[in-house]
C-alpha cells in the first residue's frame, strides 16, 4: 500500500529542518533592516531606571556587578552584560566586578576592555575587579562584605591591595554599594538576596538567562528585585533603551523567526500525526468490515 | 588567669602567623605533625576505621550546625553571631583547599586512560593525542598567562606575523578553543529542539494540551513577534491583560511561581533529609559500606 | 575587504579555531564523523587543562599558598596530609584514608546545605502565607487578595499532588491532586517556553560567529 502524504510527512529527515533553521537565523542577521519593532518589557524598563538612579548616588558609592556566566551561556549573557556595563560607563557609575565562575573573570575582563576605552574608563580609577571567588567560599565572602568590603576581599584579582585603588576610596561596607547587578545563569539570586540585599535593601537588578527568569518573578512582585533583564530579548530591549543597536537587537528578530518555525513545526507535526492516525483507523475500519 | 584562657592563649600563640626563622621552624613542626597524623591514622585497626570516618564526617558538619543553633549576639565588630561565626570564612576556605587538592583525581584518571590508548596504539589513539596536547597546552599557557603573559614564545616571522607571546597563545586556546567549543556544544540543543518540535511534541491528552498552550503563550510573550501580534491592545486598562507579554507574565508569576515553589519545598525537604543522612553517616550503599 | 586581507582575517588563529571547532561540533547533526571526534577530544583536553590551571590560580594559590608563603600562616601545611590521603585511593592499603577525606567533604557540604535550608527555604515558606483578605495593614486591594488566594490554592494543590507518603483515599484529596497535576503542566509549559529562548539564543550567537564574524558574510543594507 502506498504511504499516504501524512505518513510521508512523518518521515521527513530532521536534517531538512536543521537547514531551514540555519537559513531562518541567517536571513534576519544578514538584513539588519528586516527587524520587528522592539517594545521593551516593563521589567527591563524598571531595571534601566534603577541603574539610572544609581548614577545619582553621589560620591563614596560603587555598583557591584556579580557575574556567574560562562562560555556555555554567553549567547545570552554576554550581550546582557555588555548592555549593562555600557550603561554603567555611559552614566559614569563606578563599579566593582566579582565572579563566581572561573571562565567569567576572563570573559568579563575582555568585555570591559572592549567598552572601557569608549567611555575613558580606567582600571583602578573608575572600576575594580575583585576576581573569581570559588562557590564554596562565596557565602562567607558575601557575609563579610556586608560589614567590611576591603577587609574581606583585601586584594583585587591581580593581588593589588584594594586600599591602594582610588575607586575604593571611601568604600567600607554594604552602605557604600549603590546597586547590585546579578548576572547569572544559575540559582545564585537567593544567597545575594538573603545575605546582602536583605540587610540594607540595596536596589538589586537581576539579569538571568530566560530559563532562570520565572523563578525571580515572585521577588519582583515583592519589590526585593527592582528589575529583570531576561535573556537575549532583555538584551535587545536594553539596547533599545540605551539607543544602541548591537547583537541583542539583531538577535531579537532572528529569535522571533525561530519561534515561528518551532510553532509551525509543532502544528504541522501534530496535524500530520493525528491525520495519519485517523487515516490508519479508517483503513483498519474498512478492512475489519 | 583561668586554665581555659591560658590554653587559649597558648593555642593562639602556637598557630599565630610567623616570619623568618620562626616560620621555617613552625613549618617543620607542621610537617612532622602531618607525618605523625598519617602514621597514627594508618595505625588504627581495620575494625575501627569505619567509625573513624563517621566521626570525622560528623565533626566536619558539626561546625555549621552548631554555628546555626548556638544563639547569636552582638559581636565586638558590630555584626551578630556567636563564638563560631568568625571561623565561617576559614571553614569555607578549608573546604575549597581540600576540594582543590582533589582535582588531581580526575586529571589522573582522564590522562591515564588516554595515555594507555596512545601507548598501545588502540583505535582512536590520534584523538587521545589531541586531548593530551590540548590539556598540556591549556595548563602551561594558562599558567604562563598568569605569571608572564608577555613572554615571547614565537619570534616575529618577517612581515607576515608579529612576535607571539604566551598571552596571545592563551587567548587563542581560551577564546578560539574552549569558549567556542563550549558554546557550540550547548548550541546543539537548539537543533534538537527543532527536531523534537516536529516529532516528539504530541498533543494526546488534556494535560499535554495545557502544557503546549502555556508554552505557546510564554514563548510568544517573550519575543518581539508575540508583542507585535497584540500590540494593537492598549498598554493600560482591562484589555491590556490580554496582551501576550502580560499573559505570559501572569502565567509566570501567578501560576508558575507557586507551582515551582511547591516542587522546591519537596526537593528542599528531600535535600535536608539526604544531607542529614550523610552527616550522620546513615547512608547504606557500595561506597559507604566498603570494608575499611 | 581585499582578498589578502580577507585571507588574513579567515586564518586569524582565534577565529579559525573557533569557526572550525563550531562547524565540527555541528557536523554531528548530520552524522558521527572523525572531524567531530577530534574537536570533541580537544574540547575535553582544553576544559580539563583550564580547570587544573584555575584550581591553582584562583583557589589553591590565594587560599592556601599565599597565606602560607606570604602571610606566614604556617598552619595551612596541616592540610597537606589530607590532600595526600585523597590519593591513597590508588593503593589498597591506604584507600580507606581517601574515604576519610571524602567523609570530611561530605560533612562540610551537609552542614552548608543545613544552613542553606534555613537561610533559603524558610523565608520562602514564610512568604507563602499571603493575605487573602484585603487589609489596610497589608495591601487594601481586592485584586491582590484574589491573586494571593490563587497563589495559595495553586501551592496547596501542587503540594498535595506530591504527597506520596500516604494513600490518597479521600475524593477531595484525589481531586486536589489532579488539579495539582494540571497546574504543574501549565508551569512546566511555562518553563519549557523559557528554556527555548536560552537554547536558541546560544545557537543564534554561534551561527552569527561562524557566518558573520569568521566567514565575514556581507550584510545587506548596512
Amino acid at each position: 500500500m502506498d504511504p499516504t502524504i501524512w505518513q510521508k510527512m512523518q518521515k521527513i529527515d530532521s536534517r531538512v529542518f536543521y537547514v531551514i533553521l540555519i537559513v531562518m537565523i541567517i536571513v534576519p542577521l544578514m538584513i539588519p533592516q528586516f527587524k520587528l519593532p522592539i517594545i521593551p518589557s516593563q521589567q527591563t524598563i524598571s531595571a534601566y531606571d534603577t541603574i539610572e538612579q544609581a548614577a545619582n548616588a553621589g560620591p563614596g558609592k560603587i555598583a557591584l556587578v556579580d557575574s556567574w556566566w560562562a562560555a556555555s551561556t554567553q549567547g545570552e549573557q554576554k550581550w546582557q552584560a555588555k548592555a549593562v556595563l555600557t550603561q554603567l560607563m555611559k552614566d559614569h557609575i563606578p563599579f566593582a566586578l566579582i565572579s563566581g565562575d572561573p571562565q567569567n573573570r576572563t570573559l568579563t575582563d575582555q568585555l570591559v576592555n572592549q567598552i572601557a576605552p569608549k567611555y575613558n574608563y580606567v582600571y583602578g580609577l573608575n572600576y575594580v575587579d575583585f576576581g573569581y571567588k570559588a562557590p564554596a567560599a562565596y557565602v562567607p565572602i558575601l557575609k563579610g562584605m556586608v560589614q567590611d568590603i576591603p577587609g574581606t576581599l583585601k586584594e583585587d584579582y591581580k593581588g593589588r591591595p584594594l586600599a591602594s585603588l582610588p575607586v575604593m576610596k571611601g568604600i567600607h561596607d554594604i552602605n557604600n554599594i549603590s546597586i547590585i547587578i546579578e548576572i547569572t545563569p544559575s540559582n545564585t539570586l537567593d544567597q545575594m538576596l538573603q545575605l546582602v540585599q536583605g540587610v540594607n535593601h540595596t536596589p538589586l537588578v537581576f539579569v538571568p538567562t530566560a530559563v532562570m527568569a520565572p523563578e525571580a518573578y515572585p521577588y519582583l512582585d515583592s519589590h526585593q528585585i527592582k528589575g529583570i533583564i531576561t535573556g537575549i530579548k532583555g538584551a535587545g530591549d536594553y539596547e533599545q533603551l540605551l539607543g544602541v543597536s548591537d547583537f541583542g537587537t539583531q538577535a531579537s528578530t532572528a529569535l522571533s523567526m525561530v519561534y515561528a518555525l518551532i510553532i509551525l513545526l509543532i502544528i504541522l507535526g501534530n496535524v500530520g500525526y493525528h491525520m495519519m492516525r485517523s487515516s490508519q483507523n479508517k483503513g483498519e475500519g474498512r478492512n475489519g468490515r | 588567669m583561668s586554665l581555659y584562657y591560658r590554653i587559649r592563649a597558648a593555642w593562639d600563640a602556637f598557630f599565630a602567623p610567623a616570619h623568618g626563622h620562626l616560620f621555617y621552624r613552625k613549618l617543620g613542626i607542621g610537617i612532622v605533625l602531618s607525618a605523625a597524623v598519617l602514621v597514627l591514622l594508618q595505625a588504627i585497626p581495620s575494625r575501627f576505621r569505619k567509625i573513624t570516618i563517621a566521626c570525622f564526617t560528623f565533626l566536619a558538619g558539626l561546625y555549621y550546625v552548631a554555628e546555626f543553633f548556638i544563639p547569636a549576639h552582638k559581636m565586638a565588630d558590630g555584626s551578630t553571631g556567636n563564638f563560631l561565626t568568625p571561623y565561617f570564612e576559614f571553614s569555607g576556605n578549608f573546604g575549597n583547599v581540600i576540594s582543590g587538592f582533589a582535582i588531581g583525581l580526575g586529571v589522573i584518571s582522564l590522562l591515564g586512560l588516554h595515555f594507555r590508548t596512545i601507548s598501545r596504539f588502540r583505535e582512536g589513539w590520534g584523538f587521545s593525542l589531541a586531548l593530551v596536547i590540548g590539556f598540556f597546552a591549556m595548563t602551561i599557557f594558562g599558567l604562563m598567562n598568569q605569571y608572564s603573559p608577555n613572554k615571547v614564545v614565537m619570534p616575529a616571522i618577517g612581515h607576515f606575523a608579529g612576535a607571539t607571546t604566551s598571552g596571545d597563545v592563551y587567548k587563542v586556546l581560551f577564546n578560539g578553543g574552549l569558549a567556542s567549543l563550549d558554546s557550540a556544544m550547548f548550541a546543539l540543543i537548539g537543533f534538537y529542539i527543532i527536531s523534537a518540535s516536529y516529532r516528539a511534541f504530541r498533543i494526546r491528552s488534556v494535560e499535554a494540551s495545557l502544557l503546549m498552550l502555556s508554552a505557546l503563550i510564554v514563548m510568544l510573550g517573550q519575543v518581539t513577534l508575540g508583542t507585535a501580534i497584540t500590540n494593537h491592545l492598549p498598554i493600560t486598562g482591562y484589555w491590556s491583560n490580554f496582551r501576550l507579554e502580560n499573559m505570559a507574565a501572569y502565567i509566570l508569576v501567578q501560576i508558575n511561581s507557586p507551582a515551582i515553589r511547591a516542587v522546591t519545598f519537596g526537593l528542599a525537604v528531600g535535600l535536608l533529609a539526604t544531607s542529614l543522612r550523610l552527616w550522620l553517616s546513615l547512608e547504606r550503599n557500595a561506597y559507604f559500606d566498603q570494608e575499611a | 575587504m581585499s582578498f589578502p586581507a580577507y585571507l588574513h582575517h579567515l586564518l586569524f588563529p582565534t577565529l579559525l579555531l573557533g569557526g572550525l571547532g563550531t562547524i565540527a561540533i555541528f557536523s554531528l547533526l548530520f552524522r558521527e564523523n572523525k572531524f567531530y571526534r577530534f574537536f570533541e577530544h580537544l574540547y575535553v583536553g582544553l576544559a580539563t587543562g583550564y580547570t587544573l590551571q584555575v584550581t591553582w590560580t584562583d583557589v589553591l594559590r590565594p587560599d592556601w599558598w599565599d597565606p602560607m608563603a606570604k602571610d606566614g600562616d604556617w598552619a595551612w601545611i596541616l592540610t597537606v596530609p589530607l590532600g595526600i590521603m585523597i590519593y591513597g585511593l590508588y593503593t589498597r592499603r591506604f584507600a580507606w584514608m581517601s574515604r576519610l577525606v571524602f567523609g570530611i567533604l561530605f560533612g562540610l557540604a551537609a552542614g552548608v546545605i543545613f544552613q542553606g535550608f534555613s537561610a533559603e527555604y524558610v523565608p520562602q515558606v514564610a512568604s507563602s502565607f499571603k493575605p487573602i483578605i484585603p487589609h489596610h495593614l497589608v495591601k487594601d486591594d481586592i485584586v491582590s487578595a484574589i491573586n494571593n488566594l490563587i497563589f495559595i490554592v495553586i501551592l496547596v494543590c501542587v503540594l498535595v499532588y506530591f504527597f506520596f507518603a500516604f494513600e490518597q483515599n479521600s475524593r477531595v484529596v484525589r481531586r486536589t491532586a489532579v488539579a495539582g497535576r494540571w497546574i504543574l503542566m501549565i508551569a512546566l509549559g511555562a518553563i519549557f517556553g523559557s528554556t527555548i529562548m536560552t537554547r536558541e539564543a546560544l545557537l543564534i550567537d554561534r551561527i552569527n560567529f561562524v557566518v558573520f564574524q569568521w566567514l565575514h558574510f556581507p550584510k545587506f543594507g548596512h
